[in-house]
């Protein structure tokens, strides 16, 4: 009964995990906090969703299509509104109003599209159990936790070893001392989006077989943002263990009050965060904060 | 000052009129009902105007805080049969009360801010949706009683209608009001600035939690309204996406304005109404506004407007006035203790040490230079000083008194005041009201009197006003006191940052490279206003400098850094001849060419 929890709990905590990552790969790397980053979130399971009752059979090579497409949203997020707002010399306020714009244009665009019904996937892909020494386990939790720590162990590699990654880490420390240093900014932040983007509409494709995916599932994004705070916004693995450690919380949480109430305890976690160690659990050092 | 009246209050007294002609002839209730409404959202939006527009705090749960409102008067008046009177001020102050919780955001970034009223707002719907019998659940409450205010039974469109706009009227008086003295003026400053208005004593957490709670207020007045008028009330109209319609009315009229939060309440609500017959396209619609406001207007139609008119305006009141400098600048040239002092100070980034172990002490009523070549950790050692950052060891005494963990605004209105390396200004003002605005930490002024607006609020306002000019004069900027600061030129910027720093009071004056970027004839007359200073105010300077020839005139007394450690400290004569800071400056002669 509690590994059950667990499990299930680990897995929506990854796809958790993924949101995170975004959002901090995004802040560190160009000072935006795009409060939109949930909207990718549902563009990637929608379209999963299309892809999957299109008949493409192979999960993987539907992972990797979602991917794309939600990278190119990602990117045309940043090309259309956050360069040009930052160009105008828009500050983080300005920054943040417009990403309140995406916000609401994305779903309103996937309702359009997919309509305003909630969507479930093929349940060839829920059902089934994996056995893992004495107990059993719901595969697509199991295959969630696998893909997921997959992708972030990949994206890890990828920051380390690849010249590319090298640079987006460079820009995501000292975003001044690496333009300095001739890494081409505007280049790397526009790449950095197109991955963000890839990473939440990944998570969008691995939640379609857990709950469902309809046009309004972006609000999940804020519940992604409470697990970077709680990891320490900005940094990478924090991200990972907030989400982790939120996915638990929310898993355990809600066997012990209703369902109803099981949201308000992330979205109190992320405030009494801020109110009570703002830095997180691995805060950086760097905050702008004055006062 | 009559035509400022109008300015402020024209916009209202328009509306004014408008209503008591829809009043008197208006008959269609469908239009009654979205006035009605529209006054009541546009109430929304002016008190979310002081929170965003005027604090900088982006909130996006002033539909929560509407809700929190509503509810608590449809639960009194309905539940426990309370007066309309009471219910409808308790619920003004539920709101603020609820809006406590999250004042302590307001110290952190804009963002983090955001984020948690979001959270707060999802909150609300969630517990309004579950409060069981107290809130009806997602069916809501029905039969909420008509109010009777003394008497007066209000139970038609038109009564609501004129209801709701004299909670408009009387709210949007009091906005105006209350951001007419340094309150208003703090709010700008930490708008415009943060860093700055922290430098000159103003008190960022508490000028903004003060916005934020005020702003909770009235949105909580103006659900008690509204939950009367449908005599209904169910979760929906407290969504987040409701919130954003109020961000939209406010981003579009224009940040920092009342009469774009009047007209973006209105103009949003009317346009809402017109496109109800395609409701899918709405949000699409706003979003792209939201998106193309933030790229061509990010300050609002208004802020285009003030900053292509309100340059060049002249006011010649304050010309006249004659106050003494002198009374208001001068401070005790006392003995020769130390105002400031420093021991074994080590600050460490990482493995580098910034500075290393420096001892300092600067007298009272002295010019102190600070000198080294670039990266010797001035500037390091100046954020410690002020407060921006906190050192790793050792400790800072001012005046006797232990303020290493002092923050800035803290250590400013203490009279530690500093300028910055690259001139911050409040932009959207015009010199004299930044110099005003300096001097924030000196004046008494706040809520209370700024509503009043009685004789010692106006006297104390033209007090600061003729101080601040004449500060202005003392800097030779009086040509430029009624220029908007974004229009100034680089010299003329450093002289008005350094007339802001002076209307605090300082007791000490940290000066972070004046002279950088300056001409000849601008240094000479920079030379002459830091003399001048020491001279006729006994106000003792800091200044940090790589220009040697600058300070060897002026100094009394001066220091030098080299990688973190102090390598000279004494009178000019003794500092140039140190072979170390010769060696430091012009590097070291070599033995075998020699």
């Amino acid at each position: 009964m509690y590994f059950d929890i667990f499990v299930s709990g680990l897995a929506v905590g990854c796809i958790y995990s993924l949101i995170a990552m975004s959002f901090s790969l995004i802040f560190r790397s160009s000072g935006v906090l795009n409060i939109g980053t949930g909207e990718f979130v549902m563009i990637g399971g929608l379209v999963g969703f299309s892809l999957i009752t299109d008949g493409t059979q192979n999960f993987y090579l539907v992972m990797l299509c979602t991917m794309a497409i939600a990278g190119l949203v990602g990117y045309l997020s940043n090309v259309l509104v956050f360069h040009p707002v930052q160009k105008r010399g828009g500050q983080s306020i300005h920054v943040l109003i417009a990403s309140i714009g995406i916000m609401i244009i994305l779903p309103q665009i996937g309702s359009l599209i997919w309509g305003a019904e909630p969507l479930s996937f093929p349940s060839s892909l829920s059902a089934g159990q994996v056995q893992l020494g004495s107990a059993k386990i719901s595969a697509i939790s199991f295959s969630i936790i696998l893909l997921s720590l997959s992708i972030m162990i990949l994206f890890q590699l990828f920051f380390k070893f690849t010249r590319i990654g090298q640079a987006m880490r460079a820009i995501a420390d000292d975003r001044v001392m690496s333009q300095l240093l001739g890494v081409n900014h505007r280049k790397y932040i526009a790449l950095i989006f197109l991955v963000a983007g890839a990473l939440t509409g990944v998570a969008g494709v691995l939640l379609g077989p857990l709950y469902y995916v309809s046009y309004d599932m972006g609000i999940i994004g804020i519940k992604a943002f409470a697990a970077a705070v709680l990891g320490g916004f900005g940094n990478i693995m924090g991200a990972v263990i907030g989400g982790i450690l939120l996915g638990l919380i929310e898993a355990f949480g809600g066997t012990m009050i209703s369902s109803e109430f099981r949201d308000l305890i992330l979205y109190a976690i992320l405030i009494l965060v801020l109110l009570i160690r703002p830095a997180g659990i691995l805060g950086i050092k760097k905050r702008r904060d004055t006062a | 000052m009559k035509s400022n009246r109008l300015k402020s209050y024209g916009p209202i007294i328009v509306y004014l009129i408008i209503f008591v002609l829809a009043a008197v002839f208006t008959q269609s209730n469908y239009y009654l009902s979205l006035f009605s409404q529209a006054a009541i959202y546009t109430i929304l939006a002016v008190s979310l105007q002081l929170i965003f527009g005027y604090a900088g705090q982006v909130s996006l749960a002033q539909a929560g805080f509407f809700g929190i409102g509503a509810y608590t008067s449809a639960i009194l008046t309905l539940h426990l049969d309370v007066n309309f009177l009471v219910a409808f001020l308790l619920s003004g102050i539920v709101a603020a009360i609820a809006s406590i919780i999250l004042s302590p955001m307001a110290k952190l970034s804009e963002i983090y801010f955001a984020m948690s009223t979001f959270a707060f707002n999802l909150i609300l719907i969630i517990v309004f949706a579950n409060g069981g019998s107290w809130t009806g659940g997602w069916n809501g409450l029905t039969n909420i009683p008509y109010p009777n205010i003394l008497g007066w039974s209000v139970d038609s469109k038109k009564e609501f209608f004129i209801l709701s706009s004299i909670l408009l009227i009387v709210q949007y008086v009091f906005m105006i009001r209350l951001t007419e003295g340094r309150l208003g003026r703090n709010f700008r400053a930490i708008r415009d600035n943060q860093l700055a208005a922290a430098s000159v004593g103003i008190n960022i957490g508490s000028t903004k939690t003060k916005g934020f709670i005020i702003g909770c207020f009235w949105a909580g007045l103006a659900g008690s309204v509204m939950v009367h008028m449908y005599a209904f009330i169910s979760p929906e109209p407290f969504h987040f996406l409701e919130s954003i319609t109020v961000i939209l009315m406010v981003v579009l009229g224009g940040l920092g304005s009342f009469t774009g939060a009047l007209l973006g309440g209105f103009g949003v609500t009317f346009f809402n109404e017109f496109l109800k017959e395609i409701p899918l396209y709405r949000p699409i619609i706003y979003g792209v506004c939201i998106v193309l406001m933030m790229i061509f207007l990010p300050n609002g139609i208004y802020g285009f407007l003030h900053k292509r008119f309100k340059s060049g305006e002249k006011q010649t009141a304050v010309a006249r006035s004659t106050i003494n400098l002198r009374q208001f600048l001068s401070q005790t040239k006392a003995d020769d203790s130390a105002i400031l002092k420093l021991e074994h100070v080590t600050k460490q980034f990482g493995g580098i040490k910034a500075l290393q172990d420096v001892s300092l002490e600067v007298r009272t009523g002295e010019i102190f230079g600070l000198i080294g070549p670039n990266g010797a950790g001035k500037t390091t050692f100046i954020n410690i000083v002020t407060g921006l950052e906190r050192p790793t060891s050792g400790q800072v005494y001012f005046q006797q008194r232990e303020v290493t963990d002092k923050t800035i605004f803290h250590l400013g209105s203490l009279g530690l005041v500093r300028t910055f390396q690259t001139s911050r200004l409040f932009e959207s003002m015009t010199v004299l009201e930044n110099v005003v605005t300096g001097m924030s930490c000196r004046l008494k002024n706040d809520i209370g009197l700024a509503l009043l607006q009685n004789k010692k609020f106006l006297s104390e306002e033209q007090y600061a006003v003729n101080v601040a000019y004449q500060l202005i004069k003392l800097t030779g900027l009086e040509d430029k006191a009624f220029e908007l600061c974004a229009n100034l030129s680089y010299g003329h910027r450093r002289l008005a940052e350094i007339a802001r720093a002076l209307a605090s009071g300082p007791k000490i004056l940290f000066l972070d490279e004046p002279a950088a970027g300056l001409n000849l004839k601008e240094r000479e007359q920079l030379q002459k206003l830091i003399l001048r200073l020491r001279d006729e105010f006994a106000i003792t300077i800091f200044i940090v400098e790589h220009d040697l020839n600058l300070l060897s005139n002026l100094c009394d007394h001066m220091a030098v850094l080299n990688f973190g450690e102090k390598i000279a400290d004494g009178s000019p004569e003794e500092v140039m001849q140190n072979p170390q800071v010769v060696e430091a400056y012009l590097g070291r002669r070599d033995r075998k060419h020699a």
